[in-house]
């Protein structure tokens, strides 16, 4: 899966991020990226932000349609992730928590 | 012939004024898919209407405390709630195709934003509702619950090829199971409750319904009061990769209102999707 990797506090700073471009559009909070855990993996410890072809292409409202990238502000959260050329790919397995298993 | 023509919001029957108007919980719904775009043909409105005019009728929508009806193709839309005009929050990969929403099976899911301790569900009374079009491709995998720990949870949960679960507060010791043919053809709608009397799964596919009893009886422990999640368990795990066209959590029913919820949300989703429930 394809995203970036980053520190827990940085992952709640592009969720807060998200969160506000919401409220600044006037809108409740109905999408995220979303974050998980790692817990395999070169990446153990820290969390997975989705950031796919999915995710960035993701229909969120109509009149016009609109996606992730069309937002001006999305392009300011992934350069505060490094911009998309820091994206990683990792395995979905890697998300799994082995206690739960 | 007499035309059937809605002026405003109130349904008019060629020259006459039919006593039809469409209902405040309709109007509601309406203004808030037209906020983020949307504008259901007069058919999908009237589908709306009489889904809701018929629970207010029989009594179950004042039991219902959430219910989703996530077929509009984009999230803002499909986030709305149709009792509380609250929204929930998508997360994660999660295709919004027209009909249904679907998780891709490792990230996607959906939030309530609300656990069943702050809707007024108890250890003896609640319920959930999910409709799949098409079962996930592996199991386990959550339609909709939580899960705090072995006496906290409640959920709903394709647990095998051959089983639908229901653990209402406690895992697996008073299970009701639902037998099924295959992961792939677990579809329905299917409306799990907890009530004084008993614990049951409701399943209405097109020509059948089938009713499924589990133990009677009080559980120990408490009401679970983490957020409620659709489409994955709320410890992050079993994620399902099916397609879902409504999901609703609320209070325990019984057979009755239990038949005409899952009627009325079966004719509403076909009606407003053009799509038929296996």
């Amino acid at each position: 899966m394809i995203g970036f990797v980053v520190s827990e506090d940085v992952a709640n700073l592009i969720l807060s991020g998200i969160e506000a471009v919401h409220a600044q559009h006037s809108l409740p909070l109905f999408w995220t990226c979303g974050k998980y855990e790692v817990f395999s993996g070169v990446y153990t410890g820290l969390f997975f932000l989705p950031c796919d072809d999915e995710i960035l292409n993701t229909p969120l409202i109509f009149s016009p349609v609109k996606k992730p990238v069309d937002y001006p502000e999305f392009d300011v959260l992934i350069s505060m992730l490094g911009g998309l050329n820091s994206r990683v790919n990792i395995d979905p397995s890697d998300l799994v928590d082995p206690a739960l298993v | 012939m007499a035309g059937i023509l809605y002026i405003g919001n109130q349904l008019q029957i060629g020259s006459k004024s039919a006593s039809a108007i469409l209902e405040p919980e309709t109007q509601a719904y309406l203004q808030k898919l037209q906020l983020v775009g949307v504008t259901p043909t007069l058919s999908q409105k009237t589908a709306i209407n009489n889904w809701y005019v018929t629970g207010k009728a029989q009594g179950w929508y004042s039991s219902l405390k959430r219910f989703y009806l996530p077929i509009w193709g984009v999230a803002a839309a499909n986030a709305i709630c149709l009792i509380s005009g609250l929204s929930g929050t998508f997360n994660g990969g999660v295709s919004h195709a027209a009909g249904y929403v679907q998780g891709n099976g490792s990230t996607g899911y959906f939030d309530l934003g609300v656990s069943f301790s702050s809707l007024g569900a108890t250890v003896a009374n609640g319920s959930i509702l999910a409709l799949c079009y098409s079962g996930p491709s592996a199991t386990p995998a959550v339609m909709c619950g939580t899960f705090d720990n072995a006496s906290q949870c409640a959920y709903l949960q394709h647990n095998a090829a051959t089983t639908v679960i229901f653990d209402w507060n406690t895992f697996s010791t008073v299970r009701v199971t639902a037998t099924e043919s295959a992961a792939s053809t677990q579809t329905g709608v299917y409306l799990v409750s907890r009530t004084a009397a008993a614990r049951k799964i409701y399943r209405r596919r097109t020509g059948a319904y089938d009713t499924f009893t589990g133990a009677s009886g009080v559980d120990a422990g408490a009401i679970t009061t983490s957020n409620i999640n659709c489409m994955r368990d709320t410890r992050s795990t079993n994620y399902s990769n099916g397609q879902y066209g409504a999901f609703g959590v609320g209070l325990g029913l019984d057979d009755t209102a239990a038949s005409s919820l899952t009627t009325s949300t079966k004719n509403m989703w076909e009606q407003t999707t053009g799509l038929v429930l296996p």
